[in-house]
């Protein structure tokens, strides 16, 4: 693809944005948490160094003498350098829950990735592969799109209308089905009717996390008018980064306010433990600890609404793990890193269950099919008797 | 303009038009440079998460001066969070520029209408100033341990973040013994207005200077307050320093972040 380096590099970001390239101090706090550096031990692809080379990059180009004389020649080995401190990154956002100034790291990074695939920089390695996959398969995985629903239990009625709908994602769909299974007997349990997006597509996530924005518009006005026709007023989600897309950037993308209302799983869920209408559980055997996923804590707040679901089993021996709620250590599944850096990806999650194992528990409760995958993956070259089980799992066994 | 000069007494009469120009190009330096940088934040586009309001230029530059006296920036909440002794000396830092800052501004308006320092109020500033000057030395002693002395295992930076730290120590250090050499030879009970210059004081007597060393010392330690102070100024909006502009924003919007809370569930 040809470069093109005049480009606006302010035009997608937000005045916030653009105080933030200025407000880092290089307090470098944000370097004693980073998952990615904890791997790597690269510490030119942390935080300081891509909040400065953009911003110098931005200085640069939108200067009084850009405008005079034209705009600057941009190194490309800079360039090369900036692709590959943005996207060796899971976009966790813990950097910046953790910045002193309280920079908000989990949105400028997509927006930072954004104006590198405009200019023809980015994305980087497989991650150009998303694009073609799910404009063939509506699915990031590549994976039929014939087979989306086979993982629908038989047992389970879907209603053709109802003001309670499902979002499943692809990760449900294709790695992930106990997530959405458990979640399905769940909603059976308390007797709600819901119903599903009759040809549910790909939320858009996987290409606005690697800047790809230009297919994503499609495939929200497909979800959204799909969603809407079967009467749904109140949208439940399970995966924690379909839940941010749908929340955040669907309005966006849609062009205006969502017919429905967007809630996490869990959160629905903890409502009804609220008011006394969650059915009782049985108890559980192991000693649970419970993995925050990035976009659910830091990206949506939701911290409690899980562990008031798992302290619903009777009795049940819970621990935290050293890190967890906003501070939680990311799983490395996320912001396409597992597609372009599938090692460094894979490693963060063997950190992950090194701490689960340190703080005692032989079950790790995971919240997140994204998380799900990778800690399957990561299982397999560790000698671990770590149980990795999906809550919504947890919680329908339990019924 | 014949008080200004007066302003710069102790200068040779031929070094002061030089030294109103470049004192005239820092300032223009550091409005031009400012505003370059605060030209850019208004080119972003309106998102609702965003800022409240229309985010022009004027907006921006009224929350980065309202946002610095918010709770959250005068007492470092986010850094104490993290870390004490980060926390510690960024309240050193603010707290000390921000009390020297509002002085000299002070002073500079007297100047600029003609009027005299009114006693009374000097009398209130002065300790304030000096103890201020004080905490900032202190606070910027910290930063540059923490950065050259014992400098945390995962460390990143650029060399133009020491020059600026070096500025600021020159700048405070020269400043404090400026006064030093001021009240040097004075009785403790004339100089207890300002504590650390008569601390200073009372170490330089040990060195027994004579009146032309002392008229030496001054002058340049005149000259590397000025100098340092002025670069400090030009420099500011071309370096990571204009942070002191910027992080306050970030911080008060911060706490704006998208949150479920804000979602309204329904279970009935």
């Amino acid at each position: 693809m040809n470069r093109r380096l005049d480009l606006s590099l302010v035009d997608n970001l937000t005045p916030l944005q653009l105080v933030s390239l200025d407000a880092c101090t290089r307090c470098n706090e944000c370097l004693n948490w980073c998952p990615v550096l904890d791997v790597t031990q690269d510490e030119s692809l942390t935080t300081p160094e891509k909040i400065r080379i953009y911003g110098d990059l931005v200085r640069s180009r939108h200067s009084l003498r850009s405008a005079v004389f034209g705009p600057p020649q941009v190194q490309p080995a800079l360039l090369e350098k900036l692709k590959e401190a943005l996207y060796t990154c899971t976009t966790c956002g813990r950097c910046g829950e953790v910045c002193e100034v309280g920079i908000n790291t989990q949105r400028l990074w997509p927006a930072l990735r954004e104006k590198l695939v405009q200019m023809g920089v980015g994305p980087m390695g497989a991650q150009d592969q998303t694009a073609p996959l799910i404009a063939e398969h509506r699915n990031p995985y590549g994976r039929p799109h014939a087979e989306r629903y086979a993982w629908l239990p038989p047992d389970v009625t879907v209603a053709e209308h109802a003001e309670i709908g499902f979002f499943f994602g692809c990760s449900g769909a294709y790695v992930a089905q106990p997530m959405i299974v458990g979640a399905l007997r769940a909603f059976s349990a308390i007797g709600i009717p819901f119903t599903l997006h009759a040809d549910e597509w790909c939320c858009g996530f996987p290409l606005f996390i690697i800047g790809d924005n230009a297919p994503v518009a499609e495939l929200v006005r497909h979800n959204v008018d799909g969603l809407a026709a079967r009467g749904v007023k109140k949208l439940l989600v399970s995966c924690p980064c379909c839940t941010f897309m749908l929340r955040e950037h669907w309005p966006e993308f849609y062009g205006g306010q969502l017919p429905f209302e967007i809630v996490h799983t869990t959160q629905f869920l903890a409502e009804w433990i609220e008011a006394g209408k969650f059915p009782a559980l049985k108890e559980a055997q192991g000693r649970f600890t419970y993995h925050d996923p990035c976009y659910l804590s830091r990206g949506l707040g939701v911290t409690e609404e899980p562990r008031a679901l798992i302290q619903q089993i009777p009795n049940v021996d819970f621990v935290e793990l050293s890190e967890n709620r906003k501070l939680s250590r990311c799983c490395g599944a996320g912001g396409g890193l597992r597609r372009c850096n599938p090692t460094l990806s894979v490693e963060m999650a063997r950190r992950l269950m090194t701490d689960a194992q340190a703080a005692g528990a032989d079950t790790l409760v995971i919240d997140c099919p994204a998380c799900f995958e990778r800690m399957h993956l990561a299982q397999g070259g560790m000698v671990t008797d770590l149980k990795i089980v999906d809550l919504m799992e947890l919680i329908s066994s339990s019924l | 303009m014949q008080l200004l000069f007066q302003s710069l007494g102790l200068l040779p009469y031929s070094w002061r038009w030089p030294f109103i120009l470049v004192g005239a190009l820092a300032l223009a330096l550091a409005i031009g440079g400012t505003w370059a940088r605060v030209r850019i934040w208004g080119l972003g586009k309106a998102e609702s998460w965003d800022l409240p309001g229309r985010p022009s230029m004027g907006r921006l530059l009224w929350l980065s001066l309202t946002k610095l006296f918010s709770a959250d920036c005068l007492f470092a909440r986010r850094v104490f969070a993290r870390s004490r002794w980060r926390g510690w000396m960024v309240v050193g830092f603010v707290w000390g520029s921000l009390a020297l800052l509002l002085a000299v501004v002070l002073s500079a308006v007297y100047f600029a209408v003609g009027r005299a320092f009114p006693t009374g109020l000097d009398a209130w500033i002065s300790p304030v100033l000096d103890v201020a000057g004080l905490i900032l030395l202190v606070g910027l002693l910290a930063a540059l341990v923490r950065r050259y002395v014992l400098p945390p295992q995962r460390w990143i930076s650029v060399s133009s973040d020491g020059v600026m730290l070096a500025l600021f120590v020159i700048s405070v250090a020269s400043g404090l013994l400026l006064e030093g050499i001021r009240l040097a030879g004075s009785e403790w009970q004339a100089v207890a207005r300002w504590p650390v210059g008569a601390l200073l004081a009372q170490g330089l007597d040990w060195l027994r200077w004579t009146p032309a060393t002392s008229g030496r010392v001054y002058l340049a330690m005149y000259l590397a307050h000025a100098g340092s102070g002025l670069a400090l100024v030009a420099y500011l909006p071309f370096s990571k320093m204009v942070h002191v502009l910027a992080s306050q924003i970030t911080t008060f919007a911060a706490k704006r972040s998208p949150s479920a809370a804000a979602l309204q569930v329904d279970s009935q």
